[in-house]
């Protein structure tokens, strides 16, 4: 059903003017439908909705993608990737700090980017699940990778005596909380709530201390 | 589309137990049956109807014309118990939760120590969500499309296993924050939704393991989680051919034995683990 996606790779020799065009579009898109979503909910936007916050025409917005969901879903995965990259950067940062400040970075740039973009962070946390089965696979596959993320502090601190079930429970029960504090419209709040987030699991899990 | 009205054989369609007394229509005509027994057949009626619709089609692809045509009500009928089609989901979500938490608080209930009742109530869950695929779908899934009500009630439900865990904070080695068993608690959902979106429902008891091991871990650390998890997973090992006791042995908390390992003869020996710390780091299968 999706389109063949924009040409987005700029170092690849055959990006063009045209494709900088329509990739600037895309993202021009893809800001104005988290915003509509994040305001009136999946259900009540319209692509119109979508047009007009974008100043943008009918023929363009079909010209990149199918529907309605088909933006929602390529809007989706564009934003996670971005937050995957911020999410890993901040772990990864300074490789001589103790396991738990490095994952406890990593929870923070994730709340940071939530708080930064309310609309986005509305869009994939909680619209994502009323927006049809694509997009619902889409934010499983999403927990998963964020599950998959968890196993490398899990593998380090606990190897296999932690199953690695525990990850992808982790990475539901963090959602969860980001969902409905979202939910009730306390986005900004959210880094706020990093140190209890440590302590409700994750924290025991990548921390010694507590085996002696 | 195979039909999948005659609910026996597949599996996939089990019987809501509201509805497990008598089967399908009432007879045509004067029957002498009471008004009341009347309207609760009619009402069960359009509840498996919506259940079985919702998981065919989804509920937005789900019309008041097809609850209808499956449960055989007259559309005046319809309308008599059921404002529309979202009040008609909310009252099978309603029943599916409560048969549901009536279980897991008994289970919960009857056991005296707190690791034992939240062993206990994890059992029953996950036994009545592989006894009821159809529910587990329609409560875990297609309750996100039903909009704010549909998600206000969900909600109330997921805290309704907040008090479980939360009771475990008063005991546990160090101060946990108030949104410990909020995040168990997701946690635990995470893993369910995902098994449903794959279709893998029936696997969910065997994760009882891995699920004590989430549920104890922030409460009682790391090393206390994994002694419950080898346990679990030693007595869920096929039993000895010949070494099968008579009798349960005791365990290290001398907690009693739950009915279900003395039902079967399945039983393993496990000796009680008074002391001692597992060697760590032992091989598995958690890859």
């Amino acid at each position: 059903m999706q389109m063949a996606p924009v040409n987005d790779n700029v170092l690849s020799g055959d990006f063009s003017p045209e494709d900088f065009s329509l990739f600037a579009k895309r993202t021009r898109f893809f800001t104005a439908i988290a915003a509509e979503v994040g305001e009136r909910g999946y259900v009540d936007t319209s692509v119109a909705h979508v047009l007009r916050r974008a100043g943008m025409s009918r023929k363009t917005f079909y010209e990149l993608f199918t529907n309605k969901e088909d933006c929602f879903v390529q809007a989706y995965d564009a934003g996670l990737l971005r937050m995957r990259m911020l999410v890993g950067a901040a772990y990864h940062e300074g490789e001589w700090r103790t396991l738990r400040e490095r994952v406890e970075s990593g929870l923070l740039a994730f709340l940071d980017c939530c708080a930064a973009e309310p609309a986005f962070a509305r869009m994939c946390v909680v619209e994502v699940l009323a927006a049809g089965p694509l997009a619902r696979s889409r934010r499983d596959a999403a927990i998963l990778d964020f599950a998959r993320f968890i196993e490398f502090p899990r593998e380090e601190a606990r190897g296999a005596a932690a199953p690695s079930l525990v990850s992808e429970a982790i990475a539901g029960g963090i959602y969860g909380i980001v969902y409905t504090r979202i939910a009730r419209g306390e986005t900004e709040e959210l880094p706020q709530l990093l140190d209890e987030l440590m302590d409700a699991g994750l924290g025991q899990l990548v921390e010694r201390d507590d085996a002696h | 589309m195979d039909d999948r009205e005659e609910s026996g054989g597949n599996g996939l369609m089990t019987p809501a137990p509201w509805t497990q007394q008598h089967d399908g229509q009432l007879p045509a005509g004067r029957h002498g049956l009471s008004r009341d027994f009347v309207a609760q057949s009619q009402r069960a009626r359009i509840l498996d109807a919506l259940i079985a619709c919702v998981g065919e089609q989804g509920y937005p692809e789900t019309r008041v014309t097809d609850l209808i045509a499956r449960s055989g009500v007259s559309r005046k009928t319809f309308y008599e118990h059921f404002a529309d089609k979202e009040e008609c989901f909310l009252a099978a979500y309603d029943a599916s939760v409560s048969l549901l938490m009536g279980g897991v608080t008994a289970a919960y209930e009857a056991e005296d120590e707190w690791i034992d009742a939240i062993r206990a109530a994890l059992t029953a869950f996950l036994g009545f969500l592989a006894e009821h695929p159809d529910l587990t779908r329609l409560c875990i899934v297609d309750v996100h499309a039903v909009g704010t009500r549909g998600l206000a009630r969900r909600d109330a439900a997921v805290r309704g296993f907040y008090y479980f865990l939360d009771a475990g904070r008063a005991d546990a080695p160090r101060a946990l924050p108030g949104l410990t068993a909020e995040a168990v608690t997701g946690g635990m959902y995470e893993i369910v939704y995902g098994r449903v979106l794959r279709d893998a429902i029936d696997e969910l008891p065997r994760l009882l393991p891995e699920l004590m091991y989430w549920a104890m871990m922030p409460f009682l650390g790391h090393d206390a989680a994994v002694a419950e998890m080898e346990r679990l997973r030693s007595e869920a090992a096929p039993a000895p051919p010949l070494a099968a006791p008579a009798a349960v042995p005791p365990r290290r908390s001398g907690r009693k034995p739950r009915a279900e390992e003395l039902a079967d003869g399945e039983t393993v020996a496990i000796p009680p683990r008074r002391s001692g710390r597992r060697a760590r780091q032992k091989p598995d299968d958690a890859a």
